[in-house]
């Protein structure tokens, strides 16, 4: 049976009790005699003996390892072949830069930029052409950094100047998101962790699919790995690696991919290493590439009746959106009114009937005239006539963070609280030791799970276990999509590629 | 050593080691061990000589003195009796003394005394016994 270390408090009322029975007669029973203050600070060593063994007994077991042990377990068993944890990571996001220029002028993977302020480099992530659209001269395209570490996590707002800018570019590139994918100054312990007991669990023999898995895990910046073993012919692996990170912005480029196929060449068996297509990295197709693998969801939650997980107004008629004016960040409603319970402060949640909408709650910073109101901040796409607004509220954010934590690869864990994402854990330093995983996070296309344990699915189910286990769910009804959904897994001659599913629009408004 | 079975409190016991009040030591005793006491001067003493909120054992206990003393804080001799005043009243409130004076002296090298008179409870006695905050 296990020791149960005793806290400051029972030892001393152990030591107490020993001394007592050992020399009554002595003054033991005031916290002011020398006696007892002796008593205290030879407990106070005790105890922190205790402690000591106590956490020397977490090092020496895996599982409980963490910091400097850790490093030593990673030292001894070499997960994935590294000896040492992964080094910093660059910050990276999709759609973060605002490229401007001419119309069809081009920016291109690989575009070199900086941050004058710090001198940091970073570059394109994704091919850019400005579109000939009026009043909008500019494309959004992905940026990674080339540096790494912490302090590439750039804000929103921050300008990048081209090292050399392509022709009919400008200069300047400001962001219009946070880089706040990635961007570690070096493996956290949970995903140190992780790697080591998988390497324990499963060891390594000679290139089986869980060695894939922590030759591809151990690489830099890559935190999710899946394996097809045998799916271009008997013989054959295919590999994907992810990033960190939302939607697209965990796809690997293309200098990427290559690296991750020259580090498994080196450690995979022979006849892989030698054989160029039965070794394979796949390309990986996100929903803006094809439609097919873009995932919708809607879904309607009935409140529990306790205040403090009402709607913030009551959108039982759906108000429907006449105009949107970007320069005022005027939203306006058909009808000539508004809802009456729609006040300052409140959220909406916008539906695209007539434009591409994400679901993202927005605050309505004041009301205007007698149908409008007017937004805190604009949503990322200009809302058109014939939307659709909904009430959001404290559930539409719990939610909503839930399922897009899943969709973006993330787990999440049965906190007491409510689901809770691990990355909003390790923010929050939250320890997940002795929570149980409510879903894994969504990897590449695995129809049917035919090619490991892993999930590549938006199961129906796994969004009603996240809105079941929110605290102040009532009933839940899912909407879109009307099955579950697999990403693609493309069939020959396309089948270097493989289907990622990655957030369309994510709505979770009020049921009934 | 030797206990004396009368004064014994038994509920928590009676004898505490007693400290000589000039150089802090503890007293030997003829059997070779050291001097214990029925009395509260040791409790009286340390709780005078501790610093304040300083020892992780027991924050709320001790003294100020020995910070006015060092000049860390500013004060005036009166300053000296009225933390002393405070420090003591946890052992009024403990049961162990009741009673409380406390005066100012000088000894002959012109330095501060407190002069304590209290009841020891356990023994039913007035005490009375001089502070030198500057010890030996």
């Amino acid at each position: 049976m296990a020791y149960k270390v005793p806290s400051l408090e029972e030892m001393l009322q152990f030591s107490v009790a020993h001394f007592k029975a050992m020399l009554p007669d002595r003054n033991v029973g005031s916290r002011f005699s020398f006696n007892w203050k002796l008593l205290k600070t030879i407990t106070g060593g005790a105890t922190d003996v205790h402690a000591h063994v106590d956490t020397g007994l977490k090092d020496v077991m895996p599982d409980t390892a963490r910091g400097g042990a850790l490093d030593r377990w990673i030292f001894i068993f070499a997960p994935g072949g590294k000896k040492l944890r992964k080094a910093a990571t660059p910050a990276r996001k999709a759609a973060a830069g605002r490229v401007r220029g001419s119309v069809a002028a081009t920016t291109a993977v690989g575009d070199r930029l900086i941050h004058r302020p710090t001198s940091l480099l970073f570059q394109i992530n994704s091919n850019g052409t400005i579109p000939a659209t009026a009043g909008a001269a500019f494309v959004d395209v992905d940026i990674v950094a080339v540096d790494t570490g912490s302090l590439t996590r750039l804000k929103k707002g921050e300008v990048l100047e081209y090292t050399s800018a392509p022709a009919g570019i400008q200069t300047k590139v400001e962001l219009q998101k946070d880089l706040s994918d990635d961007g570690f100054d070096g493996e956290q312990d949970g995903d140190a962790h992780n790697r080591l007991l998988a390497a324990l669990a499963t060891p390594s023999s000679g290139g089986n699919q869980s060695d894939f898995v922590g030759w591809i895990l151990a690489q830099l910046g890559i935190s999710g790995a899946f394996t097809y073993p045998n799916r271009a012919g008997v013989g054959t692996i295919d590999v994907v690696g992810l990033h960190t990170g939302v939607g697209t912005a965990r796809i690997l480029n293309n200098a990427e991919a290559a690296a991750l196929l020259a580090a498994l060449q080196a450690l995979a068996p022979a006849q892989l290493a030698a054989n160029g297509g039965a070794l394979r990295v796949l390309t990986v197709i996100g929903g803006s590439v094809d439609a097919a693998n873009l995932a919708n969801v809607e879904l309607t939650v009935v409140p529990d009746g306790s205040p403090q997980y009402a709607f913030d107004w009551d959108d039982t008629t759906p108000p429907v959106v006449l105009s949107w004016t970007l320069a005022t960040r005027t939203l306006q409603f058909t009808g000539g009114t508004r809802p009456i319970t729609l006040q300052a402060g409140h959220r909406i949640c916008l539906r695209g009937v007539a434009s591409s909408q994400d679901g993202a709650p927005l605050v309505v910073e004041a009301l205007s005239g007698a149908d409008s109101v007017i937004l805190q901040t604009a949503p990322a796409n200009n809302p058109a006539a014939g939307d659709v607004v909904y009430a959001g509220g404290p559930l539409t954010d719990v939610v909503r963070g839930a399922i897009l934590a899943h969709l973006n690869g993330d787990v999440l864990y049965a906190a007491p609280t409510g689901p809770l994402p691990g990355a909003a854990a390790v923010a929050s330093s939250t320890s997940v030791a002795q929570l149980h995983v409510l879903a894994t996070g969504i990897g590449t296309a695995n129809p049917g799970g035919i090619y490991g344990p892993w999930i590549g699915t938006l199961l129906i189910g796994t969004l009603a276990t996240i809105a079941t286990y929110t605290r102040g769910v009532r009933k839940h009804t899912v909407i879109t999509p009307a099955a579950d959904q697999e990403a693609v897994d493309y069939a020959f001659p396309l089948d270097n590629q493989i289907g990622l599913l990655t957030p369309g629009y994510v709505l979770v408004r009020k049921g009934s | 050593m030797s206990a004396s079975p009368a004064i014994v409190n038994p509920a928590t016991g009676a004898l505490d080691l007693v400290f000589d009040p000039v150089t802090r030591d503890l007293i030997d005793a003829p059997d070779g061990g050291f001097v214990e006491g029925t009395d509260s001067r040791t409790a009286v003493l340390w709780q005078l000589e501790s610093e304040l909120g300083a020892w992780w054992g027991s924050p709320p206990d001790g003294s100020r003195i020995r910070a006015i003393v060092a000049g860390d804080e500013p004060a005036t001799a009166i300053d000296l009796q009225d933390e002393a005043l405070r420090a003591l009243q946890a052992l009024i409130d403990e049961g162990l003394i009741s009673e409380l004076h406390v005066a100012l002296d000088t000894d002959d090298g012109g330095r501060v005394a407190i002069v304590l008179a209290y009841r020891d409870r356990s023994s039913g006695r007035l005490v009375d016994l001089a502070y030198v905050p500057f010890g030996g």
